[in-house]
């Protein structure tokens, strides 16, 4: 991880060379990463591959491989709240290289506190809930390998449980682990879904009074489900992340800034951190220096370079794609531009972007028929 | 913006492409009332004279044709319809001409073969004809082309029916306006169209509407055509189908390869696709230089894109063309190891995909919104084929240049039920079938007098 242009070159060569899918997608747009990708502003013009290719309906996804599929170590899958997941082949390799931005984020993610709180379950059941088998490779749940390489203390309290119907949230253990920290000071974090603890935050507000948890405190969510909906989990509306912090915030007793979200998904190598900011009313995502985002306008699907341009993102990965065709990808996502360099909120030097959501669109109606293949099959 | 139909005292809130709509709801005693007022007003609408009703259609198409009068309707339909202005401009001055006087009385004349025959006995071999209306006519109106409302209520009105409109969810605002300006024209209208919503959820308002009406027409949708059918026979109303359709283009001689890649362009572009009579594929003959008219094609939509412009007040529209768009690149080009090539704006203006085997059915669902499959065909039988084992029941309009009327005979023999020239799909010359029948012939019954 020396120089990003580089790097980020050399993966594209070789992803064009070894990816005979993202080649043909280059080829019909006549770009050659070795001949067209020169200086960094023709970054702008390196072919994206869509997440929705990835999807296992898809059933393109063991074309989107850079290895011989028995080199790949296993299959990781989205959380799919849609019922057809990503199916990303990975390798240890790539895996360690996520583990390496986590160590690098350090700082915006937290220090490790001296507890750890999860709603999620153990890495191990995690990885392996609804695990199948395909061409002899072992699906494993994405967010189950990114536990599995986040740096939990043995004493961390995973609060999903895994029982005779399926997954299920422990909340007495919650409410037991928040009774243990009141009005302590302690340095915890709580992390995991959002869906899920903002769940059980309104169920433990029927149960009990507020805490007061302290300023020691991370709240560290991931895995989006802003819009309501993650997995097979549903609040049956959006919520918005300033109701999030502000509720969860005055419930817990713990200042708005010490909240953190991760922005990540399973077509992607680095996930990005954003704090929360009470200017801003939300999070803002810190691009880090090893990877790069283009936010492209929604007409015209250019590059944006404007303070509070909105678009689709894409993400340019240098570093952990060595497995799959994961070097440039646009993802249904759509984010504004806060800043190019430098964050208002903590005046760090990156880009700084706020994720609005995910693109919802319903499929075209009129009398011209949409064919309903499932029936006659 | 709040819309006050016929009839209706709930309020149902609507956001489409962030335009906030008020509709009102009517319930099901709301339209069983309005129903009877119909109803009651047969006899009345019954003796209107056809040349009263060619006057009003012809008054409302000019001043539809106006721009001053349209303009602010567009702003509202092009933002709902997700589609630009001067697209919505395109097709509603399309749309309204087939209103003026001339045409009108060209349909009547085509369709029922006499002009008077909806106001008198007309004379003939065996005695005296005469068209009686059914009564009160239910039109269960769909959502994205709107050239379907006013052709559906101006035969309603001039078959001298009562008619019952109820609008669509998905575009719930042209039929209303529509509507208003015909009582603008002349306020009696409202004695034989109603235009009202209900909520569509609501299956046993249909089956309501459909006992105490006397005819159904039913436009689009194939899940909500079953229910009607159904409700139909059961009640024993007449019902006039224009269910989903797919309609398509074969190029098995041209001339002029520019030129008709440039007809075939246009018949794209109209209504993005969505109507009845859209082109989702073009077959063409493996003779012809495919390559030269599928880029053709791709520079005819670039082209028309300066006149006729997509808009992206919805990013899903942009983002699924990209999405399929490379879903059916890879699909296809990796996948099924099939020779293909996309011609594509680099947004997601449009797409031409050139593959050398036909789609697979299912992504023929992909072909909304200027994009379309190119396929070479040796043999007119193929395409004879892939129509018969993907698309019979749902056919319409093949565009065709070529001389094999043996080819024609056997196409319409399967379903298709108009046959034109590239660039002329999206244009129903005064008198062409629609989906195989007359709807004026349709609407009404014969009755012969042999006294």
């Amino acid at each position: 991880m020396k120089n990003f242009f580089q790097d980020f070159k050399d993966n594209l060569v070789k992803q064009y060379m070894q990816c005979p899918a993202y080649k043909l997608i280059c080829d019909n747009q006549n770009f050659d990463p070795s001949i067209n990708l020169i200086c960094e502003k023709d970054i702008e013009e390196v072919p994206f591959i869509t997440t929705t290719v990835f999807k296992k309906s898809a059933e393109i996804f063991t074309q989107l491989l850079r290895v011989p599929v028995e080199n790949i170590d296993k299959w990781t899958v989205s959380s799919s709240t849609s019922g057809d997941p990503s199916i990303v082949g990975r390798r240890m390799c790539d895996l360690m290289q996520i583990k390496k931005f986590m160590a690098l984020d350090r700082k915006t993610l937290g220090s490790a506190g001296n507890h750890d709180c999860v709603f999620y379950p153990k890495p191990e059941i995690m990885k392996k809930y609804k695990s199948e088998t395909v061409l002899g490779k072992n699906t494993e749940s994405y967010i189950g390998n990114i536990l599995d390489i986040f740096d939990f203390k043995d004493n961390t309290v995973f609060l999903i449980k895994e029982d005779e119907e399926g997954l299920s949230i422990d909340l007495n253990e919650f409410k037991q682990f928040l009774l243990v920290h009141d009005n302590l000071e302690n340095h915890i974090s709580i992390r995991g879904s959002t869906i899920l603890l903002y769940n059980a935050i309104n169920m433990l507000k029927e149960k009990m009074t507020p805490l007061n948890l302290g300023k020691n405190v991370l709240i560290h969510t991931g895995g989006g489900g802003w819009d309501g909906k993650k997995g097979s989990l549903s609040i049956g509306t959006s919520l918005k992340r300033q109701v999030f912090v502000e509720e969860v915030s005055e419930f817990l007793g713990v200042p708005q800034e010490n909240f953190i979200d991760t922005y990540s998904f399973t077509e992607n190598c680095f996930p990005i951190t954003g704090h929360y900011s009470q200017e801003y009313k939300d999070y803002l995502f810190h691009v880090p220096n090893w990877g790069k985002v283009i936010i492209r306008d929604i007409n015209t699907l250019k590059p944006l370079h404007n303070k509070g341009d909105k678009g689709f993102i894409q993400m340019l990965n240098a570093y952990g794609t060595s497995t799959f065709a994961g070097a440039s990808i646009l993802v249904d996502d759509i984010a504004e531009i806060i800043s190019l360099d430098e964050c208002p909120d903590c005046n760090e030097s990156c880009m700084t972007i706020k994720i609005i959501g995910r693109v919802k669109g319903a499929e075209a109606k009129g009398c011209g028929a949409t064919l309903n293949v499932r029936s006659d099959e | 913006m709040r819309i006050e139909y016929t009839c209706g005292n709930t309020a149902l809130s609507k956001n489409i492409n962030d335009i906030n709509l008020e509709l009102r709801c009517s319930s099901e005693n709301e339209i069983i009332e309005e129903i009877s007022r119909l109803n009651s007003n047969k006899r009345k609408v019954h003796n209107i004279s056809v040349k009263d009703t060619i006057d009003i259609l012809d008054k409302c198409a000019k001043l539809w044709l106006d721009k001053e009068y349209s303009k602010k309707h567009i702003e509202v339909l092009s933002h709902i319809l997700n589609q630009s202005q001067e697209l919505v401009t395109y097709e509603l001055e399309n749309t309204m001409q087939m209103l003026l006087r001339e045409n009108i009385e060209k349909i009547i004349e085509e369709e029922l073969g006499n002009i008077d025959v909806l106001d008198k006995w007309v004379k003939t071999s065996y005695g005296y004809v005469h068209r009686q209306p059914r009564g009160v006519m239910f039109h269960n109106i769909s959502g994205n082309a709107f050239v379907v409302i006013p052709i559906s209520i101006s035969m309603g009105l001039l078959s001298k029916n009562c008619n019952l409109v109820k609008v669509s969810g998905d575009e719930p605002y042209f039929a209303h306006a529509f509507y208003e300006s015909l009582c603008e024209i002349e306020p009696s209208i409202k004695d034989r169209l109603s235009v009202l919503y209900f909520n569509s959820d609501n299956s046993g308002i249909y089956e309501t509407i459909v006992k105490k009406t006397d005819c159904v027409i039913h436009w689009g949708g194939e899940y909500s055509g079953k229910i009607m059918a159904e409700l139909c026979a059961k009640y024993d109303s007449h019902l006039i189908m224009h269910g989903a359709k797919i309609s398509f283009e074969v190029i098995d001689k041209i001339k002029d390869i520019e030129k008709t890649a440039e007809e075939i362009a246009k018949d794209i572009i109209c209504w993005e696709q969505k109507a009845c009579l859209s082109p989702r594929i073009v077959f063409v003959n493996s003779e012809i230089d495919i390559k030269l008219l599928a880029s053709g094609i791709a520079n005819g939509l670039q082209m028309f894109n300066e006149i006729l412009p997509k808009v992206y007040l919805n990013p899903w529209s942009s983002m699924k063309a990209i999405q399929d768009r490379q879903y059916c690149l890879l699909k296809y080009g990796i996948k099924k190891r099939e020779d293909i090539k996309v011609y594509s704006s680099n947004n997601a203006d449009y797409t031409v995909i050139l593959n050398n085997k036909m789609p697979d059915r299912e992504d023929i669902n992909r072909c909304f919104n200027r994009f379309i499959f190119i396929c070479p065909y040796e043999n007119s039988d193929e395409v004879y084929e892939y129509v018969e084992k993907n698309i019979t029941q749902y056919l319409q309009t093949m565009g065709y240049s070529g001389e094999d009327n043996d080819f024609i005979e056997k196409m319409t023999l399967l379903g298709v039920s108009i046959v034109t020239k590239p660039g002329e799909m999206p244009l129903h010359y005064p008198g062409t079938s629609h989906d195989g029948i007359h709807n004026l012939n349709e609407m009404t019954f014969v009755v012969s007098k042999q006294l």
